[in-house]
Order: structure tokens, then C-alpha cells, then sequence
């Protein structure tokens, strides 16, 4: 079984390997991808042309990335919704905690301003939503689960609340476009406030897009993390 | 030819090897992580312009990378990672209650 | 100009993002809110589809001009398509309302939602990594609605639906990978225009891949191993929107890339067409087969959805108007008589608290109601005439020895034939008189009545079926003319 596999597996990239050598490679940018380096801080006023695609130009792939997020956290919900499992009872030694009391803070202002200047420099509401979310976690494996628990701030039923009004907000936004007139999520069209490109109030929607797929995205991670180690 | 094709076949290669032949249920899953990760190295690497600079404009550049392979890109990591979790999900859920990993005993457990 | 495109996959999305509040209205009253969207839903859906019979809609999200942003297209295909995605969905909503009980039923309401606005954005948008986005919706939310039961046979079923799935999801992003990295364009309407620019290895290599990659997704031969334990281990209503829209849905996506991307020429040319018409009959011969040995009701139903879609892409590659028209009544007919059969299997299962045949026998005695539904459900595929499925199913084999392959018409009947004994053998045996242990078991109440309605969809399309085939003409005549209706809106690029 191994090696017919492995002979199959052989064949099939050779296969591969002939035909793909024969994409073709041009120095020049394609059509659709010169438009967008062109024009594309005329048009929508961020210059990380990365972020002006993912929420701008093709924001509604954007959208449904938000949903695959949703919708997995609450499967997660679903299935693990027993308080049984119970991993992480208690934190990690005195040294590791005084340690981690003074990185985090340094954690969640980097977290932060990923998100929040998404639009001048590489980061966005993903890369910024996966740094919190990952702070979030941290914090369970450091100081233990019974800690997170008795959380008042960040306790799983504001979590959800959380994750739904980023999505919430999210749509909002879009339909901001149809009442102005133009089409779903439009950005500099339905009147958002442009700026000077390469300042941090410019972009139109798209710093508002970055904050609430950031606040989703570390919502839903948190909730997934949540469900397997402590149920709710 | 692109010499990361090379790469990204060698890579695929090994994670369809994990999926078809490994017996652990977390093996398999990883081996499906790890082709998605082929597939995302293909993506960028034919998006990449010989001595480009990053798709972030401040009004220096002449020759920029190709910036709507690595939007796809982020949006599949994304979906990528939802589905590993939720594949991890349910296989903690097979652990509680076949009380192993091994996909013969599942199979013949089922009976 | 008009929003109903986006208005359709928005409104399931707020739904299920306003029901997963922690606010004490939500918890309490969630099926109100269900059933108002499910409402408002059925209605946009079918306001759609007369907006669409009228002019298509086409979308530009964000106001982009075609190459650079995302397009919905609304004509009649796609507003046919939501509008049958959507009276299953209302049905099974109803269905759920007594069928799942308390706990942890929110949930589930939520992913349902979700999956409704996954197939509906399937089939409305335009563009290659669009479609890709919202197959991985309805696929993350499918692979968690298997597993609802939480049983060891559910989990293990949807731990390898989701395995298999995603390497399907992985190929077609491939595929997607070598088109866009050959050609710079991700629009379907805009690649009809460029798909000369690739060169012939990779272009065969990614129609490969996207058959493969649908093919897990929609059940093709050889990958159809997930199907039978996924759906037969869903709950009820879940496994009527999988069979019922979910494969269809795979099904158009699929034939949409085919026909309206690459033009049915090019393919001609590779041969694809002749390997389509022959991994359906395949598809066909090896689900009939399979549904005859099966001693469990659910996974029998589930093989004989095999077999059919296996029909519908026969029909559906052959690269005739008339075909499609015939895979798209078939699609139709399909999916109404597989919904009233999983949901009445759903609720005699429920009664009896068994899946198999020989626990189910004499139970039609007892549920006249749920029985009658599953007659007409059962007759319908059979082929009976006077139901719907008559209708489609002649016409599939009548195209089928139009176009020269009498082979695959024979395959049909034998197909049929092999259908009509193993739904006979279950209808004979839930209606043979009960044994001496008779437990009295009640006709369940508040489920039979989307299954009476989708059984009495049935017999109105059996009995008068130009009403839906009329609609389904000019929807395979859109479907077919995609291009030369879309390049008039491009126009300079």
C-alpha cells in the first residue's frame, strides 16, 4: 500500500511538473493587476495595495472569509458545548507569569496597530486579529483557565457578542454603499472620508472594514480556543 | 521555468503522502495543512516580478510584485486555517469516544 | 438599479449573525427570527427569479467595472437555481422547527443559515475565486451540520466528508493558481475572452483538476465515498438540502466553469466531453448498484443520489440546448422528490427509532401521511408517469440517443430499472401489514406538512409540467448565450 502510493503520488507530479513548466512568465504586470498599481490609491485611497484589494476591489471575498471564520467558531459551539473537557487548570511557574504581565502589553499594542494602520503598512484585520488572538490564548496558557473564566472583561458570552457585531458591522458598512445610492461595499463612492493618501484617517471604509474583521477574526479564534479547553 | 515549482511539487508530494499512507487521524490532517501550503507557495511564487518591490506605494517604485495573488492568498490561509481547526475539532471528539487515533481500529470498530 | 443579488446572500448572513448574540432575546425567540428570514428569504428568492425573467441583473459589488472587481449575475439560471435552492431550504427550516429539539438548536439554526448563504452565493457570482470562497462556506458549514448527532458514526462520516472535501478545495484552487497565473484575470465572463492565452498542457491540466476537485464536492466516480455515510448520518432536514441542493449546486457550478469559461469548443477538442458523459454513466451505474444492497433506508437514498446526479451529467455534457434543459428539469425534479424523501424517512425513522428496512416494516399503516409523501417521493424517481420525474427522465434519454450515445440511453434504463426494484422493495415493505409486536406509533405532527407540500410539488409538476419548464428553457437559453450577453457590459478592457 505504501509504495503504490508513493509510486502514484511520483507519477502524478511528474505529470504535473511537464505541464506546469509551461506557464508562462512575463516580466510585466497582467492587465487587472496594472490597473490596480495605476490607479489604485486614486481609487480607493490606502496605499497597501494589498489591503486596498482584499477590502475594496474584492471585498466581498472578504466578506465570506469573515463567514468561514464565523461559522467554524460556531460549529466549535456546537459540538463542544459540554463542560467536560477542562485543560489548563492552573498557570505556569511565578517566573513565567511576572514575565509574560510585562510582554503583554507591548503584545496588544502591536496587535493594535497592525490593524489599525492596515492601510499604510503590511498587516490588516486579519494579520492584527491573529496577534490579540494569539495574546488571548497565551494569557490561558500562562495564568491558567480558572483565570479566564472568572473573567468579567473578556468572558465568552461577550466574545460572541463580540464576533457578531464585527460581522454586524461589517454588512453594515456594505449597506452604508446601497444607501447612498452606489452599489454593496462601496468604498470612495458612497461619500467615506478619503484623506491624503499615506496618512492614518485615509482609505475611506477600509480602516473601518480592517477593525471589524480584526475584532471577528480574534473573537472567533478565541471562541474556537475556548471550546476545546474549557467548554461552555 | 519557475525553480520553486520544483519546490511546490516536492512539498505537495509529501503532504499527499502523509494523507493517503499515515495511519494517525492528526497525520493525515497535518498532511492536508501542508498541501495547502504548497498550493499557497504556487500562488505567490508565479506573482513575484523579477526585482520588484512590495505592493506598498510610497512613491518610489517603478517595478511592484503582482498584488492580487498574495490577497488570494491571505483569504485561502484563512479559510486553510478554519478547516484544520474544525478537522482538529472533530478528531478530539473521535479521541473521547473511540479512545484511539488509528483509523484500522476506527474502521473496525464501526463494525 | 437593483440590489436583490446581494440582498440574497446578505440577509441569511444577518440572520445568523444576529441569532449567535448572547442577548436574551436571541436566546429565547430564535425561531422567530428564523422563520422571518426563512420568509423574507423564499420571498427575495422568487422576486429574483421574475426580475430575472424580465432582464438580467449583473452586480458590480463595490461599483468596479468588470476585470476589476466582483460581478453577481442574475439571470434566469441563477434565479432558478436560488429560487429551487430556496423552496427546499423554507421546507426544511419548517421541517427543523419540530424536528431538532431544544439545547443546542441555535446553533444549528446559525450554520443553517449559513449554508444557505453559501449555496445561494454559489450560484449568483461571476467570478473564479469568488465561487471558491462560498464553496468553502457551504462545505465548512456542511462538514459541522454532518456531524450534528454528535454519534461515533457521524463524527467519523464528517471527519471524512471534510477530509476528502478539502483536498477537492485544494485542487480547484490549483487550478485557479494556474488560470490566474497564465492569464491575470479571475472573472468567468472575462477569461471567455483570454482563455486562448494559455498554453495547451497547463489548460488541460486545470479542466482536470476542477473535474476532480467538483468532483469530490458533487460525488463523481471515484470520488463518492463520503456521500453515503454523510448522508446518512445527518439528521433529516440536513440531508434533504445536501442531496436535495447542495449537489445540484456543485453540479451547475461545475458545468457553469465548463461551458461559460472554457466554451464547450475547446473542450470538444480535448476530448473532455466524451470523459464527462462517461464518468456520469459510471457515476450512474455504480450508485444504482450500490442503492440495491443497502439494508439501511437513509444510506439507500443517499447511493440513489449518486446515481442521479450521475444522470444529470450525462445529460449535461453532451453541449446541446436541449440537454441542458433536460438536466436542469431532472436537477429540479430531483431535488423536490429527494427532499420529500429524506424528510419523510426522517420522520418514520424518528417514530420507529431505526434506519433500517426490515425495523421500518408496517409502518406506513400507522403514518399515512409521511408514507404518501415517500410514495410520491419514491415514484417520482422512479420514473412513473404522471410525476415529474417521468418527464426529465425521458427527455435525458431521449437526448442521450439524439446525440449519437446509445450506449449511455441504455445505461439509463438499466439504471431504471435497477431503481424501480429496490424502491418497490421498500415501499412494499413499510406497507405490509405489522408483525404481532405492533407498537402503536402516531403520524408525527408538524412535520408532514412540507412533506405533503414537496410530494404536492411533485404531482403539479408531473401533471402539468410546462409551468417549470418554461422557466427551465430560458435558463438553459441564458445559461448557454453567458458570453455574448456578458461581453456587451465589458466592453474595453
Amino acid at each position: 500500500m505504501k509504495y503504490f502510493s508513493a509510486l502514484l503520488i511520483a507519477v502524478l507530479m511528474l505529470v504535473l511538473f511537464i505541464s506546469l513548466q509551461e506557464i508562462p512568465l512575463s516580466q510585466n504586470l497582467m492587465p487587472v493587476s496594472s490597473h490596480y498599481v495605476d490607479s489604485g490609491v486614486k481609487d480607493t485611497g490606502a496605499t497597501n495595495l494589498v489591503n486596498a484589494v482584499l477590502f475594496d476591489y474584492r471585498g466581498f471575498d472578504t466578506l465570506g472569509e469573515v463567514t468561514v471564520i464565523f461559522a467554524a467558531a460556531a460549529a466549535f459551539k456546537m459540538l463542544f458545548s459540554h463542560r467536560r473537557i477542562f485543560f489548563f487548570r492552573y498557570g505556569m511557574s511565578p517566573i513565567v507569569k511576572t514575565g509574560m504581565a510585562v510582554y503583554s502589553p507591548f503584545i496588544f499594542i502591536f496587535g493594535i496597530y497592525v490593524i489599525m494602520a492596515g492601510h499604510i503598512s503590511p498587516g490588516g484585520g486579519f494579520q492584527g486579529g491573529v496577534i490579540l488572538a494569539s495574546l488571548s490564548i497565551l494569557l490561558t496558557l500562562v495564568y491558567g483557565l480558572w483565570y479566564k473564566v472568572r473573567q468579567t472583561v473578556l468572558s465568552p458570552a461577550i466574545s460572541s457578542n463580540i464576533e457578531s457585531m464585527g460581522g454586524m458591522v461589517f454588512i453594515f458598512i456594505g449597506l452604508a454603499g446601497i444607501f447612498s445610492g452606489n452599489y454593496f461595499l462601496s468604498n470612495l463612492g458612497a461619500g467615506f472620508f478619503a484623506g491624503i493618501p499615506g496618512s492614518m484617517f485615509s482609505g475611506g471604509s477600509i480602516p473601518l472594514l480592517n477593525i471589524a474583521s480584526g475584532l471577528k477574526v480574534t473573537a472567533g479564534l478565541s471562541i474556537i480556543f475556548y471550546s476545546i479547553a474549557g467548554g461552555e | 521555468m519557475k525553480p520553486t515549482l520544483i519546490f511546490v511539487l516536492l512539498i505537495m508530494s509529501l503532504g499527499l503522502y502523509c494523507v493517503l499512507v499515515k495511519d494517525n487521524l492528526i497525520k493525515k490532517a497535518l498532511g492536508i495543512n501542508i498541501m495547502e501550503g504548497a498550493v499557497f507557495l504556487f500562488l505567490i511564487s508565479y506573482g513575484y516580478r523579477q526585482g520588484g518591490s512590495p505592493p506598498i506605494l510610497t512613491g518610489s517604485e517603478t517595478n511592484i510584485v503582482d498584488p492580487v495573488p498574495q490577497a488570494l492568498t491571505l483569504t485561502a490561509i484563512v479559510i486553510g486555517a478554519a478547516t484544520t481547526a474544525l478537522m482538529l475539532g472533530i478528531i478530539i471528539k473521535i479521541y473521547k469516544i473511540y479512545g484511539t487515533l488509528d483509523t484500522n481500529e476506527i474502521r473496525r470498530l464501526r463494525g | 438599479m437593483n440590489h436583490l443579488p446581494v440582498l440574497l446572500i446578505i440577509n441569511p448572513l444577518l440572520a445568523a449573525f444576529s441569532l449567535s448574540l448572547s442577548i436574551p432575546p436571541a436566546r429565547k425567540n430564535y425561531k422567530i427570527i428564523i422563520g422571518v428570514s426563512a420568509v423574507i428569504q423564499f420571498a427575495l428568492s422568487m422576486a429574483a427569479l421574475l426580475t430575472s425573467l424580465q432582464q438580467p441583473v449583473h452586480y458590480h459589488v463595490g461599483g468596479w467595472p468588470v476585470p476589476l472587481g466582483i460581478t453577481l449575475i442574475l439571470d434566469v439560471s441563477s434565479g432558478f437555481m436560488a429560487a429551487f435552492t430556496s423552496i427546499l431550504f423554507t421546507a426544511a427550516v419548517l421541517y427543523s422547527f419540530a424536528y431538532i429539539g431544544r439545547g443546542k438548536a441555535r446553533y444549528y439554526y446559525v450554520l443553517l443559515m449559513i449554508l444557505w448563504a453559501g449555496l445561494t452565493g454559489m450560484v449568483l457570482t461571476g467570478d473564479l475565486f469568488n465561487m471558491i470562497v462560498f464553496i468553502e462556506i457551504a462545505s465548512v458549514t456542511a462538514y459541522s451540520l454532518v456531524a450534528f448527532d454528535e454519534t461515533s458514526f457521524s463524527l467519523e462520516a464528517s471527519i471524512k466528508y471534510m477530509m476528502l472535501g478539502t483536498v477537492g478545495t485544494i485542487l480547484i484552487i490549483l487550478a485557479t493558481g494556474i488560470i490566474y497565473s497564465s492569464v491575470g484575470s479571475l472573472n468567468i465572463a472575462d477569461l471567455y475572452n483570454r482563455i486562448q492565452g494559455i498554453p495547451e498542457k497547463p489548460l488541460k491540466i486545470s479542466i482536470a483538476l476542477f473535474v476532480a476537485g467538483f468532483g469530490v464536492k458533487t460525488a463523481l466516480v471515484p470520488m463518492h465515498t463520503w456521500l453515503a455515510d454523510a448522508h446518512s448520518s445527518a439528521p433529516a432536514p440536513i440531508s434533504a438540502i445536501l442531496s436535495g441542493a447542495f449537489v445540484k449546486v456543485g453540479v451547475f457550478a461545475l458545468f457553469k466553469l465548463m461551458y461559460n469559461m472554457y466554451g464547450w469548443s475547446v473542450l470538444t477538442s480535448l476530448g473532455t466531453d466524451q470523459l464527462l458523459i462517461n464518468i456520469g454513466a459510471a457515476t450512474a451505474l455504480i450508485g444504482g448498484i450500490m442503492a440495491a444492497n443497502q439494508a439501511d433506508l437513509k444510506r439507500m437514498l443517499a447511493y440513489s443520489t449518486i446515481s442521479q446526479v450521475g444522470l444529470i451529467v450525462m445529460v449535461l455534457s453532451l453541449g446541446t440546448l436541449q440537454g441542458l434543459t433536460a438536466g436542469f428539469f431532472h436537477m429540479f425534479n430531483h431535488g423536490i422528490a429527494k427532499g420529500a424523501l429524506f424528510l419523510s424517512v426522517g420522520s418514520m425513522a424518528k417514530r420507529a427509532k431505526t434506519n433500517r428496512i426490515t425495523g421500518l416494516s408496517g409502518i406506513g399503516h400507522d403514518m399515512p401521511l409521511s408514507y404518501f409523501g415517500f410514495t410520491v417521493g419514491a415514484l417520482a424517481i422512479v420514473g412513473i408517469p404522471l410525476l415529474n420525474g417521468f418527464m426529465s427522465k425521458w427527455l435525458i434519454c431521449s437526448n442521450l440517443i439524439q446525440n449519437g450515445h446509445t450506449l449511455h440511453g441504455i445505461v439509463l434504463i438499466i439504471v431504471s430499472i435497477i431503481g424501480a426494484f429496490y424502491y418497490f422493495r421498500v415501499l412494499e415493505r413499510l406497507a405490509s401489514p405489522a408483525g404481532p409486536d405492533k407498537k402503536h406509533r402516531e403520524t408525527s405532527y408538524g412535520m408532514f406538512v412540507p412533506v405533503v407540500t414537496l410530494a404536492g410539488l411533485c404531482i403539479i409538476t408531473g401533471l402539468l409540467p410546462y409551468i417549470p419548464l418554461v422557466v427551465i428553457e430560458r435558463a438553459s437559453l441564458d445559461f448557454f448565450s453567458y458570453n455574448s450577453i456578458i461581453t456587451g457590459i465589458i466592453g474595453g478592457f
